[in-house]
Order: structure tokens, then C-alpha cells, then sequence
């Protein structure tokens, strides 16, 4: 219902009408993106590896032709000495991330940079040049967990993770899917990221 | 496909793109009171604002390295925030119409 | 003369509509304290260690948040229910009932937080104590009975306003409450791949915060000003549709700021950039209207607090999702303030000028009823206090994020930029002067704002207690029938 005087452009109906296409419009084309993006980041695709991904060495360097910083897969490198069949791995990698949550990490840690900001981003946590060499990692990251505030390192801000009841399966869940995130392709997301090897 | 800001850029960056806002508001607060009150002077403020604005897009374009398709970005930002205060008063006119003013 | 909060003054949908506002208060309150606890963690660190930890804090806190200004949002759609559509609410005992079994799920849920804390890494957890993901970490079981809650909401709006009277605001309300209950189903399934998690999760959180309920103030709003101010109904309905067009036009494809980094395709970078370099345009095109509206209109304002705090939804709006929002979401500089304290200062200022300025506003709107219609304009008896609280609730939480923002600015030059992420660049980032003394500035605005919630609350029990005038009355347009 609208007087002679408004113009068409200024009418409650062609309004209506707009909200109503813009939504629908933008609403489809987010649609069609979710099944190309679902299609392009399954486990197994160019961009978020296979979880078999744990028996292989893993690196994050500069790209030139990318010009952005790409994980870089490598070798064998099995976890704790053994390589996983694609079952065991995603077993592994499952029980982790089922941890993850149930240990409410993301309150204070960031994954893929979203989270909380008390403790540092897990993103390439595996590949962080404080947990030393590939060769101790898994070890010292294990015994890390079980036991957050006996191997406390604070680097001076006095904050410690608690202990939160981690078993020993748990930890190992844990160090595969840091281990399969690290081989994540995010677009160059940490920048400059150093690894202990890649420099 | 993007060039991240360079780290000597970082605090400009930060005050480009709040300014880029900021002016938009000024140019919009502007130019509805220049409609409102039918005052040239404040007209010329809200182009001065658009000024600042259109500054602050070309140096955030510069900044951010909006190169390629990215220059599309500072075209959108110019044109915009540029027209959407006239189309929105414009708009305010048309749908009070009939209401024994205008 | 006394005059006291009397349920004779309020119709069926008011009266629930109060429960929830109670509610949203107390929830209100639990947001800030645990705030204040995740707050003085990092001045403190060994403070309620190993009984309270930070995780549980901050999870508290934010769940709080989120549930107040829905518990608001509700009140607010049931208060104007029956006006709206001239009738008694369709489902009212089923809507007492629903109020009732979400605020014991939100007792239970927030028990369970607090005392339970986490469990281990299976499916049972996950049901049944903490789902682990930002902002969504209600247990399965919680998230049904929120999705139940939410269809009876839904039932009660959609036949209430079939059966009595249908207008614009009804039907865009009645399609953003489909949005809204749809899109949390995106959220309530486990996949391993963090990748496809964090894509849905941001289905949620995004499309919520940045679409859904930006609508479903848009409704809000279009009732109050028309009730506040009086303005007609076929122009608050035109901008309505207006408002929709600009918010999710920009909105839902903005989503694509968040895609930047998560493993999704190269593509969002240039999607979600464009797109949220559009998403203040709605924010200019309010600007201008309320001039517009304020110059041309003589309009009478019989609510001075309300219109105060819809003053301050327009600035704090402005401010936090417009200017913080836009300073930080062009991938090129995102790259070095993702995962920062960038992201709590914008969130801080984006949530509070956006939402909570709105829920306040309706608070006094609602009380102004309750005390039977009395004057809450010029001259208004103890009106140092609600300009006191909304002064006080405004310099407290733009005073941390200035905070905030200035330990996210050294953080994404010294962790991010310099120091290339790592832990050694993430903990020296923590330690530098700029961001601990950043970290007490925020303590202390933390307080202000908690003293500025209590003179708040003090007000709202006692506003028009000894006011003998009563408010003018505005003309309303009715509602317009369609079909």
C-alpha cells in the first residue's frame, strides 16, 4: 500500500522484492561455494591431506611461485616408529580431535588461528622449533601432556596448562592430529613461520 | 594472490583503514545535514570528507598492495561509500513522501 | 505515591517476555564476572588454578554472552508478540513451559561447566559435558533441547501472527527465525577434519552474528521506533526490507572472512574481503536515515533511556563492527591479526554496540510498561542513574578494547610479522610491556564496566518508582494486512 506520489525505486513492494532476491541470490551462490569448498578440502585433496599424512615428514617453507608459505611433505617419517594403515591413522588422528574437544583446548588455545588467546596457536605446533628435534618430539610432546605442570614452561608469563587427565592414547591422538593439521594448506597462514630445518 | 602489508606499513595500515570509515561517516553525517538544513557550506564539507575518503582508499589500495582484480576493491570502496549517501537520502525523500512534507 | 512493577500492566506475551528479560539479566551479570575471572588470570596466572582454570572461565563467559542477548532477543520478540499481531499469543503455556526447560538446560549446562569441567576424548563427552568448539560448546544433549526450545519459539511466533494479524515485520521476522533455528543444526554434528568443522562451525557463528541476528534486531528496532517514536509503520516496514537487502546482501557471503585460513580454497580470500569491505554500508545507510528521521520529523520521544541506548547501538555499532571490524578484515593484513587480541578488542566493541546497547534499551522500554506507562522523559526523578550506567557501561567497554587493541597491534607486529608465529615469537609477544600493561588497563576498564552493570540494574528496579506523570501516548499505525 503505498501513495500515488512514491516513485517504484522507493516502494515498499520493489524492496520487498530485492530483500527477497539479494537473500535468495547470495544465499545459492553460498551454497554452490560450500559444495566446490567441501569438494577441495575432503582429507585426501591437495589442500587438507590424507590422515596417512602422519607417516610422512612434514615441513612448511616458502613457496616462490606461490609466494606464500606451503606445507611441504616429505619422506617416511612413521609416528612413535610405526607406519599407520589409513584405518589406524584416522582412528588415531579421530581419538585426537575427539580429546581435543572434550578438553575444551580451543578455550585457550587457537586451531587454524580460532580460539582463544591465553596459549599459543596449535596450527604448526608440530613443527614448532621448541619441541627440538623431529626425533624427540613425539616423546617430549607425550610426556608434556600427561603431565602439563610438572614439564611446565612458562617462558616467563607464569601461565601453565593445566592438568587435564590426558592418557596416554589420548596424548598420542593428540600428536597425530597436531601432526595432520600441521600439513593443512592454509593459504600461507602462519606467516614467516620458521620450522627447526626450514630457516 | 594477495601481498601482505609490510611490516614498516603496519601502524599506517591500521590508521588508513580506520580512517577510510570514519570518513565515510563524516561524509555521510555531512551531507545529510547539508540536505537537511540546505547548507552549502556543509555540502562542501561532505565533499572535502568524500576527499579524505578517496585519500584514504587509494593509500589503503597502495598499503595493501590491491593490485590486479584487487584494484576492483578500490574502485567498489570509491564509488560506494561515495553513492551511498545520496541514494540513501534520495531513498529517505521518496519512501516519507506523501506524508504532508518533504 | 508509589508506583510498583505490576503484572496487571503487561498482556500475556509481556509477562513471559519479563521472565526472560530477568533471566538475560542474571546472565548479563555471569558474562561479566567471568570475564573479570579470565581477566585477572592473566594478571595472575596462579589465581584459582586447577579450580576454575582459564578455559572454563572464557567458555563461561562467552556462552553467557551469547545466551543473554538471545534470552533478550526472545523477551523482546514475545513483548511486542500479541500488539503485533492483535491477539493473544497462540501457544502461551507451551511458551512458559519452553522458557522454563531452556533455563534449567542453562542451569545444567553451566553446573556441568563449572564443576565437571572436561572428560575424555570420546562421544560421551561430547554429548554430555563440553562440544570443545568456541561458542557452541553446549553439549549434544543441550543443543536438541535448544533446537526444541527454539520450534516452540518459532510455533508460537509463526501461529500467533497467522491467526491474528500478518505485516512486514512479521513476515521477515517469521523467515529469520527459520534462518536462525536452521542454521544452528550446522553446528550440531562431529567430523574429524578441522578443516570442514571450522567451515560449519563458522556456518554458526558467523551467520548468526553477522546476518540472522543483525535481521532480527532490524525487527526489533522497527517495532521500537515505531513505538518509541512514532513513526509509521509503511516507512519503518519499506527500510525494513532496505535494511535486509544491504545486511544480507553484504552478510552472508562476508562470511568468507572467516575461510581465509582454515584450509578452505584460495577464492575466499578475495570473497570475504570484498564482501566485508561492504559490510559497513549498512551502518551509513542508518546513519543517514536517523538524520533524516530526527531533522524532518518533530518526533516525541516518550522513553529518554531507550532512545539514549539506541543512540549508543548506532555509535557503538559504528565503531565496533564498522571501523574495527573493516581495520583488520582485508586478508592482506588479517594474515598478521587472526588468532590475536585484535579479534576480543573488536569483539568486545562489535557485541556490546551491537546487541547489548539494544537489549538494554528494550529493558526500558519493558519497564516503562511494567510500572504502568510512566514518564520516562525530560525531568525524570533519579535520571542521573541511567546516564551514569550507560556512561559508565560505555567507557568501561571502549576502554578495553582500546586495550585490547593495543595488545593485539604489538602482538601482530612482534608475534606474527617478526617473530613468524612460533611459540618462543607467541610467548615474547605475551611478556612485552606494551601488552601486560595492556592486559591491566583491561582489568580496570573490566571494572568500570561491572560498576556501570550494577547502577544499571539499580536503575531498572527502581526508574519511575516516585514519578506521579504518566507517559504520552504515541498513534500508532495498525498493522497492515496482506492477502
Amino acid at each position: 500500500m503505498n501513495t500515488a506520489s512514491t516513485p517504484w525505486w522507493a516502494s515498499t513492494g520493489f524492496w520487498k522484492k530485492t530483500a527477497i532476491w539479494v537473500t535468495a541470490a547470495s544465499f545459492l551462490l553460498l551454497i554452490g561455494l560450500t559444495f566446490d569448498t567441501m569438494a577441495k578440502m575432503v582429507a585426501g585433496s591437495a589442500r587438507v591431506p590424507d590422515y596417512t599424512v602422519i607417516n610422512r615428514h612434514i615441513d612448511y617453507r616458502y613457496d616462490d611461485q606461490k609466494r606464500r608459505f606451503m606445507p611441504v611433505i616429505g619422506g617416511e617419517a612413521p609416528l612413535f616408529g610405526k607406519v599407520l594403515s589409513t584405518e589406524e591413522a584416522e582412528r588415531l588422528v579421530t581419538l585426537g580431535k575427539k580429546t581435543i574437544q572434550a578438553k575444551n583446548c580451543m578455550n585457550c588455545h587457537t586451531l587454524l588461528g580460532n580460539g582463544a588467546y591465553y596459549a599459543p596457536d596449535l596450527t604448526k605446533a608440530w613443527l614448532d622449533p621448541a619441541w627440538g628435534p623431529e626425533s624427540a618430539r613425539p616423546l617430549l610432546m607425550k610426556l608434556f601432556l600427561m603431565d602439563p605442570e610438572g614439564n611446565a614452561r612458562t617462558y616467563g608469563t607464569g601461565r601453565k596448562m593445566p592438568d587435564l587427565g590426558i592418557t596416554e592414547k589420548e596424548a598420542e591422538g593428540i600428536i597425530a592430529f597436531l601432526k595432520w593439521m600441521s600439513a593443512i594448506d592454509t593459504n600461507g597462514f602462519p606467516y614467516n613461520f620458521r620450522t627447526a630445518e626450514g630457516g | 594472490m594477495i601481498e601482505p602489508v609490510e611490516l614498516a606499513h603496519f601502524f599506517l595500515f591500521f590508521f588508513t583503514a580506520a580512517a577510510v570509515i570514519v570518513a565515510a561517516l563524516g561524509y555521510a553525517l555531512l551531507y545529510a545535514f547539508a540536505r537537511l538544513y540546505r547548507r552549502r557550506g556543509l555540502l562542501r564539507g561532505a565533499w572535502l570528507a568524500y576527499g579524505v575518503l578517496a585519500a584514504a582508499v587509494l593509500t589503503l589500495g597502495w598499503l595493501a598492495n590491491l593490485t590486479g582484480y584487487w584494484q576492483v576493491l578500490v574502485g567498489l570502496l570509491l564509488v560506494g561509500y561515495g553513492v551511498a549517501p545520496v541514494l540513501i537520502w534520495r531513498l529517505c525523500v521518496a519512501t516519507h513522501e506523501g506524508e504532508g512534507r518533504t | 505515591m508509589v508506583r510498583t512493577l505490576d503484572g496487571a500492566h503487561l498482556n500475556g506475551g509481556q509477562k513471559l517476555a519479563v521472565k526472560y528479560f530477568n533471566v538475560a539479566v542474571i546472565l548479563f551479570f555471569a558474562q561479566l564476572a567471568f570475564g573479570l575471572l579470565a581477566a585477572a588470570q592473566y594478571l595472575h596466572p596462579d589465581f584459582l588454578r586447577g579450580v576454575l582454570d582459564f578455559n572454563v572461565n572464557r567458555m563461561v563467559h562467552i556462552n553467557a554472552m551469547i545466551v543473554w542477548m538471545l534470552y533478550g532477543f526472545i523477551g523482546s520478540v514475545y513483548w511486542f508478540l500479541e500488539e503485533e499481531s492483535g491477539r493473544t499469543i497462540v501457544g502461551l503455556r507451551l511458551g512458559h513451559l519452553a522458557f522454563w526447560l531452556l533455563t534449567l538446560a542453562v542451569t545444567v549446562v553451566v553446573a556441568v561447566y563449572l564443576l565437571v569441567q572436561t572428560g575424555p576424548g570420546d562421544d560421551f563427552t561430547r554429548w554430555f559435558v563440553n562440544e570443545g568448539r568456541e561458542y557452541i560448546e553446549a553439549p549434544r544433549w543441550a543443543d536438541i533441547g535448544i533446537v526444541v526450545v527454539m520450534g516452540v519459539f518459532f510455533y508460537n511466533v509463526a501461529a500467533t501472527f497467522t491467526k491474528g494479524r500478518w505485516s512486514g515485520i512479521a513476515g521477515v521476522l517469521t523467515l529469520d527465525l527459520v534462518a536462525l533455528a536452521g542454521l544452528y543444526l550446522a553446528g550440531m554434528f562431529y567430523v574429524t577434519n578441522i578443516s570442514v568443522d571450522q567451515y560449519w562451525w563458522w556456518w554458526v557463528v558467523h551467520l548468526w552474528v553477522e546476518a540472522t541476528w543483525e535481521v532480527l534486531v532490524g525487527c526489533i528496532m522497527a517495532w521500537a521506533l515505531m513505538h518509541l517514536l512514532g513513526v509509521r509503520r509503511r516507512i519503518v516496514e519499506t527500510w525494513l526490507y532496505i535494511e535486509v537487502a544491504l545486511m544480507f546482501g553484504s552478510g552472508i557471503l562476508g562470511l568468507g572472512h572467516h575461510y581465509f585460513w582454515i584450509g578452505a580454497p584460495e577464492y575466499w580470500l578475495a570473497i570475504g574481503g570484498f564482501f566485508s569491505a561492504l559490510e559497513p554500508i549498512p551502518l551509513v545507510a542508518m546513519v543517514v536515515h536517523s538524520i533524516y528521521d530526527a531533522g524532518v520529523h518533530r518526533l516525541k520521544n516518550r522513553n529518554h533511556p531507550a532512545l539514549a541506548w539506541v543512540i549508543a547501538h548506532a555509535f557503538g555499532n559504528f565503531l565496533g563492527a564498522g571501523v574495527w571490524g573493516f581495520m583488520h578484515t582485508l586478508p592482506q593484513i588479517n594474515l598478521f591479526t587472526h588468532g590475536t587480541q585484535w579479534t576480543p578488542s573488536h569483539g568486545h566493541l562489535a557485541f556490546f554496540g551491537a546487541y547489548a546497547t539494544i537489549n538494554i534499551a528494550f529493558f526500558y522500554l519493558a519497564v516503562q510498561q511494567w510500572r504502568g506507562n510512566v514518564w520516562m522523559g525530560a525531568g525524570l526523578a533519579g535520571g542521573w542513574r541511567w546516564k551514569w550506567a550507560l556512561g559508565l557501561l560505555s567507557v568501561g567497554v571502549l576502554g578495553m578494547t582500546v586495550a585490547l587493541l593495543i595488545a593485539g597491534y604489538e602482538q601482530s607486529f612482534i608475534e606474527r610479522a617478526q617473530g613468524g608465529s612460533t611459540w618462543s615469537a607467541y610467548f615474547a609477544a605475551q611478556t612485552h610491556p606494551w601488552f601486560v600493561e595492556s592486559m591491566a588497563w583491561r582489568m580496570a576498564f573490566g571494572w568500570v564496566t561491572l560498576a556501570g552493570f550494577v547502577l544499571l540494574v539499580w536503575d531498572l528496579l527502581t526508574i519511575g518508582r516516585h514519578e506521579t506523570r504518566t507517559a504520552e501516548t504515541l498513534e500508532e499505525e495498525p498493522a497492515l494486512v496482506h492477502g
